[in-house]
């Protein structure tokens, strides 16, 4: 009867044992993969100006907001080269025609409200464009910084935000990648 | 003798592997009991989501069977009915709200200066905003309808409707498809929301 309660102190005491030594190599586990975890959020760095150039919403948007510029620019030049056609008859006949007088004040009237105005239509169409780009941009960046679990990412378009940095520390390519493929629904979410 | 069996065993096995590639790159039919309990059980596959400064854009593509089944039609003749009415445009429904602590939607439905201008934009250039891509072709809205948004959920709900077969969207010669959005409400540019192939071919055919 002895034998068999040491037998099994024996059998309880090698359990608690190897229960320890599991213990003890989980927790080990663990720690090896906070510190890994801890070594990879990282500050890191984009050129800020490729990142916006290359984003392919910006191209986009940008050929979008060429044409309608290059629209306005068109009605204005054509404006402009009727107003110089007249006011050289008008200089030619020396004012006699005083219709063409008139029609040349109304011209050129015209003229200087159109360009006011398309000069605030033009401000307030780049303005909603860069907006409607950095919206997305920004949401892009702040979920590729958690996805890597990285704490800052600098931008650095030279003008002195960073003055150097590491090579190897730049993500720009890798961001561009990212955020191509998120505009392009490529990524699962 | 050994030999011949090995190749007649061999290719037996081949040709059942041939007949279950077959059958399932077949569109299941299923008649109206069927159907319903297929919709009862399964989630609807087609839904895609983007969350953009604070925004919720969430997109379901809504296939005619389930737009018939949602009327609760009753028999066959309403069936046939229901479903020739929803088989001549590709349907899907936009649901914005707000993402976690962000109040952007919840601002514009209760600001009547804000509500004001979502009302113009919803009358004048919403539509317009909307694209369908299906094999590199592009297909215009011919049809969009903002929803009164309640108080209750503050919640904008947009139907959107494109000129295209959904019996080429949705079964075996599908090839995908893309909608695309230009937000000029919340000012979030183009979204882009894709749906695989794979889920719209396994979609089931009604019987007719």
């Amino acid at each position: 009867m002895t034998k068999m309660k040491k037998y099994i102190y024996d059998l309880k005491n090698k359990s608690m044992k190897n229960a320890i030594i599991g213990i003890s190599l989980m927790l080990s586990v663990i720690s090896v993969v906070m510190v890994f975890k801890k070594k990879q959020s990282e500050t890191v760095y984009v050129d800020g100006g490729k990142v916006f150039s290359e984003f392919e919403l910006s191209k986009e948007l940008n050929k979008d907001l060429d044409g309608v510029l290059n629209a306005r620019k068109n009605i204005l030049d054509s404006l402009y080269q009727k107003m110089r056609l007249l006011t050289l008859e008008v200089k030619t006949e020396g004012a006699k025609n005083q219709e063409k007088v008139q029609y040349l004040a109304e011209l050129e009237e015209e003229y200087y409200i159109k360009q006011q105005q398309f000069q605030q239509d033009n401000k307030a169409a780049t303005e909603t464009y860069m907006a409607k780009i950095w919206n997305q941009l920004n949401q892009y960046i702040n979920d590729y910084g958690q996805l890597k679990n990285l704490t800052y990412i600098l931008g650095a378009n030279g003008q002195g935000n960073i003055m150097y940095a590491e090579k190897e520390k730049n993500i720009t390519e890798d961001i561009i990648q990212y955020i191509n493929a998120r505009y392009n629904d490529k990524i699962k979410k | 003798m050994r030999g011949i069996m090995i190749k007649l065993r061999n290719s037996f096995f081949i040709g059942i592997l041939m007949l279950n590639m077959v059958s399932c790159s077949e569109r299941p039919i299923l008649n109206l009991e069927e159907f319903r309990m297929f919709l009862a059980n399964n989630k609807i596959p087609f839904a895609n989501n983007e969350v953009i400064s604070g925004v919720d854009y969430k997109v379901s593509l809504d296939p005619p069977e389930l737009l018939m089944f949602r009327n609760n039609i009753q028999g066959q003749l309403e069936k046939n009915k229901e479903l020739e009415k929803y088989n001549k445009s590709v349907y899907c429904s936009f649901i914005i709200k707000d993402h976690q602590n962000s109040s952007k939607v919840k601002q514009l439905i209760y600001s009547k200066e804000d509500y004001f201008k979502l009302v113009g934009i919803a009358n004048l250039s919403l539509q317009k905003n909307f694209k369908l891509i299906i094999n590199n072709e592009t297909i215009s809205c011919n049809l969009c309808h903002m929803e009164p948004p309640s108080s209750v959920n503050p919640e904008l709900r947009i139907v959107v409707c494109f000129d295209y077969d959904p019996n080429k969207l949705y079964g075996v010669e599908s090839k995908g498809c893309e909608i695309i959005f230009d937000d000029d409400i919340f000012n979030n540019g183009i979204l882009k929301f894709a749906f695989d192939e794979t889920d719209l071919k396994k979609w089931p055919e009604l019987k007719s």
